[in-house]
């Protein structure tokens, strides 16, 4: 194989950054560019022509912004441009000190390379989260919430996080309310969940508040769902619960 | 050569597996072509416009196995526009004519429609595995139609990575009854529903399931179910940790005794909405498993990472996303000494990731992971000196993948160019065969690359070189080199023609917002009959002949070629100018 050519990079030759900038201002003519005709190509040997310069000195000379200088990009540049030369910004803002960014910055199109499946179930996977991310942040060890019960002088507390399913949670309220009703929340009892469809036989009908601030029958949601929209429980006299309608549908829209 | 009969160089074939080799022996003689072409069962056709489909079959007429790989990899990211080309079909038109014993197939990047589908399920009597890899076009019904259709022969139906479309769920109900001899099943691509009830009721009928991947709405108890039915099980992709029957407050019991009680569990994946207390489910699969990917799951926090990557001594590959940080790369270099493969990925696709993931992640793991051989990074900053630590501690990579997330970066401590870096890179390891680049790069790096990369096989370039030389390094320097694919590079004319010498020993050329122009892509074309030079050129105007001069300077946007005995081909869309 021939010799390697032996090419002066003005960028890299070491002494004066200063001259380096000079030099490459002279050869911007010549240079090779990107970008479509119109467009700014942030000119790449400065980054070079820093060598021994440090990085905090870079924004003084030559085509790079410096940081001081925020107006953004202008508009008529081509995307790929614009994104090259918002990039090389970011570089300088980077390397001194913090720096408000500027705003919107154009996406180069395929950069980074990730694969477009990953984007997208990453992006689905982010939406979903930011809705559980709230969720899990209220409180990992417990969740306490008020259960009222009508005609009952005091309320209780109950953590909703001991509980399993529809029947322990009603069996633990049963309990606990026993001493104001004879009829106390068996008519919560009955049923496959633990949840009785008929409210016409009991006395009283659990009912809770969710995220929303709407009163919910309990039991129409998987306890799941329940269990983290759940914000307050009030086990209602059955006289009172004729004609609350629960609103199932948005609510379990989403079950699988 | 005369006197050795033909039965022994079968039977020795019959040990040679490798695509490679088999090529190899095909050239030895006359004699050996014909003995190695009708005893060659698997065939792979690296590039589905290189050749017709008939030409491979009737050089092949035994064939049993088939891999066919279409658009180019740039197409990944979004930079081969929708309706390029890679059809399947004529593909599998060519097989259910010529090769109805076929049992394998095998498509990468190609678009396989409902109809494709149909075709493969009606054709082959012993047909027994499909693989689609970042294929699309084709919806659940063609699902259906080959879980009906394809007998119960069918072992391996595996959709990696593919876009679906969803017609319904009812393709899990039309598997073989009473029981089918699935050994793979990965639909973790899916985006819709999945009838739970179909799924338990198949995996109950499918004795020797060995990978099972779930999409990420199957409700955690079904996968508890599930895995509790599966002993065989070495390969999980997880469903959902959030849906399902007693799900959330913490209480994952049956996920947690199916995991416990599973002894030949291997490989885990999925974990989509998995978060903290969800992986303590995992523990008591850690130490057996070699195969960890975790990169799909964005919620899971560094300590929760630590703590099961520390549990799994036996890792040989591991995918994470960068939230890992560099102090959780430290925990993986102390904990996988096996480890081969390391994969991290962004959490977030913006290109200011807001990330502790540094160059020090990977020199750490270099140091304490001396049988790493593959790598895929993408981080914040890489300086020389660590590139030059990673090149000495690791001499045997033969994939090499750094994506510095910002474009152009330079060293941060140096300011240099990462030329040296790299150069040490492909200086050190001389089995090096893939090679991607990022970060400030000057013309510099391709000479080291030219130079010492010899056995390199494909290489990726990205804003990177500063003349023409660059690419005439490459050209020149690395013969085993078989794709090349550029974009946003100086690249021009002269570089592109340099390599005319080249191209017919190379699959393929991309170069996307290069430096290239229409009249140099012509006179390339002219002059390689063999090659077909596609320029794709979306909304620009259609070439024409009036302005010529004009047209010839003009720039061109993206080019591909490829070697070919097929001749241009005749699918080419409009935006597709094959020269």
């Amino acid at each position: 194989m021939s010799p390697p050519l032996e090419l002066d990079y003005i960028g890299l030759s070491p002494p004066a950054a200063a001259s380096a900038a000079d030099a490459s201002d002279d050869l911007k003519g010549t240079e090779l560019r990107l970008g479509l005709p119109g467009s700014e190509s942030p000119d790449r040997r400065v980054a070079a022509a820093a060598a021994t310069a440090t990085l905090e000195l870079l924004p003084a000379k030559g085509a790079k912004r410096g940081f001081s200088d925020e107006a953004p990009p202008p508009p008529s540049a081509a995307a790929a441009g614009k994104g090259k030369k918002v990039a090389e910004d970011e570089e300088v803002d980077k390397k001194v000190a913090a720096a408000p960014q500027p705003a919107a910055k154009a996406q180069v199109v395929g950069w980074p390379p990730i694969r477009s499946y990953r984007k997208n179930t990453m992006a689905t996977n982010q939406l979903k989260g930011s809705k559980e991310d709230a969720e899990a942040k209220q409180g990992q060890g417990f969740m306490y919430i008020k259960v009222s019960m009508d005609g009952a002088p005091y309320l209780r507390k109950v953590d909703l996080k001991t509980y399993k399913n529809y029947k322990d949670l009603s069996t633990a309220l049963e309990k606990m309310f026993s001493g104001f009703s004879t009829e106390c929340g068996c008519n919560a009892i009955s049923g496959k969940d633990g949840l009785s469809e008929n409210r016409k036989d009991g006395e009283y009908v659990l009912t809770y508040e969710d995220k929303d601030g709407d009163w919910m029958l309990v039991g129409d949601v998987p306890w799941e769902m329940f269990a983290d929209s759940c914000r307050r429980l009030r086990i209602m006299k059955g006289s009172d619960a004729i004609g609350l309608a629960p609103r199932a549908g948005d609510k379990s829209k989403n079950r699988n | 050569m005369a006197y050795f009969p033909e039965e022994v160089v079968e039977q020795i074939l019959g040990f040679v597996k490798s695509h490679h080799d088999r090529n190899a022996i095909s050239l030895v003689c006359r004699a050996w072509y014909h003995i190695e072409r009708l005893n060659r069962g698997s065939v792979l056709v690296n590039n589905c416009y290189a050749v017709r489909p008939e030409r491979v079959h009737s050089r092949f007429p035994r064939m049993r196995s088939l891999t066919v790989k279409g658009k180019p990899h740039f197409a990944d990211f979004n930079l081969v526009p929708a309706g390029w080309g890679a059809m399947a079909l004529p593909w599998v038109d060519a097989c259910a004519r010529a090769c109805p014993g076929l049992e394998e197939l095998r498509l990468k990047r190609m678009v396989v429609t409902d109809e494709c589908l149909k075709l493969v399920a009606h054709s082959f009597a012993n047909f027994k595995s499909l693989v689609l890899v970042s294929c699309e076009g084709f919806s659940t019904l063609g699902l259906a139609t080959i879980a009906t259709n394809c007998s119960v022969f069918l072992k391996e139906l595996d959709l990696e990575e593919s876009v679906v479309k969803y017609r319904g769920h009812h393709w899990l109900n039309c598997f073989p009854k009473p029981s089918t001899s699935l050994e793979t099943l990965n639909f973790a691509c899916l985006a819709g529903e999945v009838n739970a009830h179909a799924l338990e009721k198949l995996v109950e009928r499918s004795p020797n399931l060995k990978s099972l991947r779930l999409n990420r709405l199957v409700p955690f108890d079904v996968m508890a179910r599930m895995l509790a039915r599966t002993p065989k099980l070495e390969d999980l992709g997880t469903g959902s940790f959030i849906q399902g029957f007693n799900a959330g407050v913490g209480l994952h019991l049956p996920v947690f005794n199916a995991f416990r009680r599973s002894r030949s569990l291997k490989s885990l994946s999925g974990f989509w909405d998995a978060a903290g207390l969800h992986f303590q489910v995992i523990y008591s699969v850690c130490k057996n498993l070699t195969c960890l990917n975790l990169s799909y799951a964005p919620f899971i926090q560094s300590a929760d990472l630590i703590n099961i990557i520390r549990q799994c001594t036996k890792l040989r590959t591991l995918w994470v996303l960068d939230n890992i940080g560099d102090e959780g790369l430290k925990v993986v270099a102390s904990s996988c000494a096996e480890l081969e493969e390391l994969r991290v990925f962004p959490a977030r696709t913006a290109v200011h990731p807001r990330t502790a993931l540094t160059e020090e992640g990977l020199v750490a793991i270099s140091s304490g992971c001396r049988k790493l051989n593959t790598v895929l990074y993408f981080c914040e900053r890489m300086t020389n000196a660590a590139l030059i630590a990673i090149a000495k501690n690791c001499p045997q990579f033969t994939s090499f993948r750094l994506c510095i997330m910002e474009p152009r970066s330079a060293d941060p401590m140096t300011g240099q160019p990462l030329d040296e870096g790299f150069g040490a890179i492909v200086q050190s390891s001389k089995g090096l065969r893939r090679l991607s680049l990022s970060g400030l790069l000057t013309d510099n790096v391709f000479l080291y690359i030219g130079m010492y990369a010899e056995k390199l096989e494909m290489l990726s370039v990205a804003f990177a070189g500063d003349t023409d030389n660059g690419m005439i390094y490459v050209l020149n320097g690395c013969k085993n080199l078989k794709k090349l694919e550029i974009r946003d590079s100086p690249f021009g004319d002269a570089a592109l023609l340099a390599g005319m010498q080249r191209y017919e020993s190379m699959r393929s050329l991309w170069m996307s917002s290069c430096n290239i122009t229409l009249g140099g892509c012509k006179s390339l074309a002219a002059s390689m009959p063999s090659v077909n030079v596609e320029v794709i050129d979306e909304g620009a105007s259609s070439i024409d002949e009036a302005d010529e001069d004009a047209n010839n300077a003009r720039k061109v946007r993206k080019l591909y070629l490829y070697r070919t005995i097929a001749g241009p081909r005749g699918d080419a869309p409009g935006f597709v100018s094959v020269l």
